[in-house]
């Protein structure tokens, strides 16, 4: 074909080579001929010209293959500076562009920016918490061993037979945590401490930056009384001096020599500022008696796997040795990390699979506007094309409109991202661990970066090759009228539909999790939680150390508050609901043979002043309560819940007058307890956990030192802080408040994670709708447009404007019931995903899967409305003349 | 004064073209026809050898060249100075005319210089 448009330039490379050899070629040759012509004009004979001409001139052969070598690299480098040039004029065209068309780009800019910033700021997130290791020295070897599934502490010859039976375990210690009070340096301090087995620091291989480590010979029978510091707390009480070691300070009522500073930042468990050896009793607390959390290293080479299976072994082992306290008993392996961020895992990714679905969604709006621009742009690619541009170079530079858009929407993204990050750090601070180490670094601009470039060829390849695939006579014989195609309209449609099946899924997520919170607050706990304030108190044992101590002074601080103003009565508890402290052992019934090693019931004991169960209104279903006179003297009587009723008694009416007694104390022994009655089941140790089987004993005859005191407030009455402090500090001025709230906060901070799904899924999805609707309305109007003469027709020949209006609505409504079906199939049969962060909801729950589709289609409707209405009003005359 | 190493004289070579071409458009055998007018004939250089060194300087984005018709008619590809190459130009320019006035004083032969 020869056109008089032939390209300049030619992909060949043979032809390339011929092209350079014979321009050297003819240079060489004008230079020859021309002396050939001198010399003859000089009077040289022609052929002794030239042959001085081509003596002169020299190797012709050498100089013309040097000359063609260094023409061809010249060549190639001028070509690619032309095609960098070429997309360098590709940027500026697609820049002119959008600032040519500001509604388009702006809105296509934003959308994008909205998606790319929430993807970001969720991935930033799991990145930080999820993917990032922990910041020691070799995170992937620090693990933990629970009992069971549940957590469940330790025992101390447990870890020791762990620790040093196990070929995969290098080390294992325990610790518990506590607050400890420091006195002596003005104000009494509470300060979060742990107990030690061992030195933690050697566990997590970092050097104390002073001094020592606490050795394993300090901690045993009777602890030695030293301490390591944690480096903030040295710096801030202390002022960092460097003559700390040697010196002494009152931990407890106990005068504990320092004899170490920890590196800084170092506050493991749980933003630990003491560590201080713990006393071990095997007499009083043996295998049996779980009180120790753990944190080891595993061995070189060895896994969480290969521990476990070892833990395995163990079990059965040490069930054979000491059936008394081991029998069923199994050990759990956990990498550290895991554990920390274990619960948040599930909720995190459902997060970030909500998030990319509103990208996907924000891509095809994009794609959608796109595409309605493509057909506008027919005529204008057309003519290109006819120019000379070429196919590819068409979708090129469709191509890089899209990147660029998609470059700018992902820089203001992750602007957005770095607010959201901020936001999102204050907002679940106290829901996600290690929220604090969130932020936007490398790897989540580098994500940042991946996404935009996905971005920018998932909603840029299609109305690029829409663009390219415009045959030139169809287009210009429609230039100016803009779409044409049934092609694109197609398109459009499935992106359509695509976003409302997704925007579907999101729903019913959001719904499933807004009827799992409904769920949470309708639990009846069994107890009233409304208007109850409660801190806890630890008397040293250094000035309580009898029951004759503590005694007097709950029992006083308890009278003193109960006349407070707006307080209507006032218990105390070890062991409340939602809150710190439990202890539990073997229920033995008197009369009963002792059950066989693995068929005891548990109990949980709650050790509670003569006002509690008033207090938090649990009430008495069989027998009568506990009396002031229960709490000093007499036979010792208990109350039982239903369910440690039921477990050993059958029924809560045959437990009254029945003997009782659980393997635990807290250093009075194990009396029988003679059941006097029976209280409902409540809801003790989570919302969502069932009721535990538990005993109430009175505080008088078995109280610990560590007492949570609950006031019941007369409505609207406010927490009288001040109040309980003076009358704390008029009993004993060294006594820190622990934990003071309201029940009600300590429920909020239980459903906190859900409520913090709820809350971004809902965004997600709400930001999905309406990413859909504006996709649905921007098709029905294109559409509208597009049909404006054939609508003038048919109001011209007298149809129905009303029918009008649903027929355009009806166009609207195919796609968008398409996508409901497809998003509905979606959820059903993905719902499982979401399991783990529902509570009291199945995945497949009726209400949701009903509601989410009229909701859509109820938009989707209106979404087609708008357009339709406009499209019904048309003046057949002007719509007519429109083209 | 600043030093000029003698060794690193740019070519003579290239110094005579870029010089040539920076007067007027020239085509190949106007270079050499030039050089060899000038020096009264003294300075013969294998005209072959002028081709090459024509590209590299083309590559070094001193010259650039056009194909256009010469006086004879016929066509012929033409060189000229580009504004690199006009810098590159005096730059080297006054190099070789210190380095001469150097080498000049050294060997106590009486000549005047100027660029």
């Amino acid at each position: 074909m020869t056109s008089p448009f032939r390209p300049r330039r030619s992909f060949s490379i043979a032809a390339f080579r011929r092209d350079i050899r014979s321009e050297i070629d003819e240079e060489l040759r004008f230079h020859i001929d021309r002396k050939t012509d001198e010399l003859v004009r000089a009077g040289w004979s022609p052929e002794g010209a030239r042959a001085e001409a081509e003596r002169l001139f020299g190797d012709y052969d050498g100089i013309a293959g040097e000359c063609r070598a260094l023409g061809r690299k010249h060549a190639r480098r001028q070509d690619l500076m032309e095609r960098l040039g070429g997309w360098g004029q590709d940027v500026s065209f697609a820049a002119r562009q959008m600032r040519r068309h500001p509604g388009f780009a702006l809105t296509a800019v934003l959308t994008l920016a909205l998606g790319i910033g929430a993807t970001s700021t969720i991935f930033s997130v799991v990145n930080g918490v999820l993917l990032q290791p922990l910041p020691y020295d070799a995170p992937a070897e620090l693990f933990r061993v629970w009992v069971g599934s549940d957590r469940g502490t330790m025992s101390k010859p447990d870890i020791d037979d762990v620790e040093g039976q196990l070929g995969s375990v290098q080390s294992l210690i325990g610790f518990s945590n506590t607050s400890a009070t420091v006195t002596g340096m003005g104000e009494p301090m509470l300060v979060t401490a742990s107990r030690v087995s061992e030195g933690v620091l050697e566990v997590f291989r970092v050097a104390p930056a002073l001094g020592r480590d606490i050795r394993s010979d300090e901690s045993g029978p009777t602890a030695a009384a030293v301490v390591v510091i944690g480096h903030a707390f040295w710096q801030r009480t202390l002022g960092g001096a460097p003559d700390v070691l040697g010196s002494t300070l009152e931990i407890g009522g106990v005068s504990r020599q320092v004899v170490g500073v920890a590196p800084p930042g170092f506050d493991f468990p749980e933003r630990a500022e003491l560590w201080y050896p713990r006393e071990i009793d095997p007499a009083n607390c043996g295998r049996g008696c779980h009180t120790w959390q753990t944190v080891g290293q595993i061995a070189r080479g060895a896994t969480i796997a290969s521990v476990q299976a070892e833990l395995d072994g163990l079990a059965v082992v040490l069930a054979e040795a000491h059936p008394e306290s081991n029998t069923g008993k199994v050990f759990r392996a956990v990498g550290l990390q895991d554990d920390l961020v274990g619960d948040v895992r599930s909720g995190l990714w459902i997060l970030l699979g909500a998030v990319a679905a509103v990208l996907l969604i924000a891509c095809a709006n994009v794609a959608n506007l796109l595409l309605v621009r493509a057909s506008d742009r027919t005529g204008e690619m057309a003519v290109r094309g006819a120019l000379g541009a070429t196919r590819r170079r068409l979708v090129r530079q469709t191509l890089v409109e899209s990147a660029l858009l998609a470059a700018v929407g992902g820089a203001l993204g992750l602007i957005l991202a770095v607010g959201a990050v901020g936001a999102l750090r204050l907002l679940a601070g106290g829901t996600i661990p290690r929220m604090d180490v969130v932020r936007i670094d490398g790897i989540v601009v580098l994500f940042t970066v991946l996404i935009a470039s996905l971005v920018a060829l998932l909603f840029g390849t299609t109305p690029a090759l829409q663009n390219s695939r415009t045959s030139v006579a169809s287009a210009l014989a429609y230039a100016g009228r803009g779409a044409h195609g049934g092609a694109g309209q197609r398109q459009r449609r499935l992106l359509v539909t695509a976003e409302i099946g997704l925007s579907v899924v999101l729903l019913v997520a959001a719904g499933l999790l807004l009827r799992t919170f409904g769920q949470l607050h309708a639990v009846n706990l069994g107890y009233q939680t409304e208007d109850i304030v409660r801190f806890s108190l630890n008397l040293p044992s250094s000035q309580y150390p009898t029951l004759d101590e503590i005694r007097p002074f709950y029992r006083t601080l308890e009278g003193r508050l109960s006349s407070l103003p707006g307080v209507e009565s006032v218990g105390s508890v070890y062991g409340p609901p939602l809150g710190s402290g439990n202890i539990s052992g073997d229920v033995l019934v008197d009369g009963k043979p002792e059950p066989e090693p693995g068929q005891e019931n548990s109990g949980s004991i709650k050790s509670v002043s003569p006002g509690y169960l008033e207090t938090m209104r649990i009430p008495v279903i069989a027998g009568r309560g506990l009396t002031p006179a229960d709490d000093v003297d007499g036979l010792h009587v208990a109350l039982v819940n239903e369910t440690l009723a039921r477990e050993n008694f059958g029924a809560a009416e045959d437990a009254i007058g029945e003997g009782v007694s659980i393997t635990a104390d807290f250093g009075y022994g194990s009396p029988m307890w003679r059941i006097v009655g029976v209280v409902a089941d409540i809801r003790s140790r989570s919302v969502t956990g069932g009721p535990q089987p538990e005993i109430y004993v009175p505080h008088g005859r078995f109280g610990p030192a560590y007492q949570t005191i609950s006031l019941r407030m007369v409505n609207g009455a406010g927490v009288p802080t001040a109040a309980i402090r003076a009358e704390v500090r008029r009993l004993d001025s060294d006594l820190p408040i622990r934990d003071l709230e309201t029940v009600e906060q300590a429920l909020a901070a239980q459903v906190a994670p859900t409520r913090l799904y709820l809350m971004l899924v809902s965004l997600f999805a709400g930001l999905a709708v309406v990413l859909a609707a504006v996709g649905l309305y921007g098709v029905v109007a294109y559409l509208v447009s597009t049909r404006t003469r054939e609508i003038g027709v048919r109001v011209a020949l007298g149809a129905d404007r009303g029918r009008i209006t649903r027929l355009v609505i009806a166009e609207g409504l195919r796609p968008a019931a398409t996508g409901v079906l497809l998003g509905l199939a979606l959820a059903v049969m993905g719902g499982r995903v979401l399991e783990a962060v529902l509570f009291g909801v199945e995945p497949r729950d009726p209400a949701v899967l009903v509601t989410v589709p009229v909701l859509l289609s109820i938009v989707a409707i209106a979404a087609a409305w708008v357009p339709a209405a406009r499209a019904a009003r048309l003046d057949p005359g002007s719509a007519l003349r429109s083209e | 004064m600043p030093r000029v190493d003698a060794t690193s004289l740019y070519g003579t070579v290239n110094l005579l073209i870029l010089k040539t071409v920076s007067r007027a458009p020239t085509h190949g055998l106007g270079i050499a026809r030039a050089i060899e007018r000038g020096s009264d004939a003294m300075l013969q250089i294998e005209e072959g050898a002028l081709y090459p060194a024509l590209q590299r300087l083309e590559r070094d984005g001193l010259l650039t060249s056009r194909w256009g018709i010469s006086d004879q008619n016929r066509r012929a590809k033409f060189y000229e100075l580009t504004k690199r190459g006009e810098d590159r130009l005096a730059r080297e320019l006054d190099g070789w005319v210190q380095s001469t006035r150097a080498i000049c004083s050294v060997l106590e032969v009486g000549w005047t210089v100027t660029a």
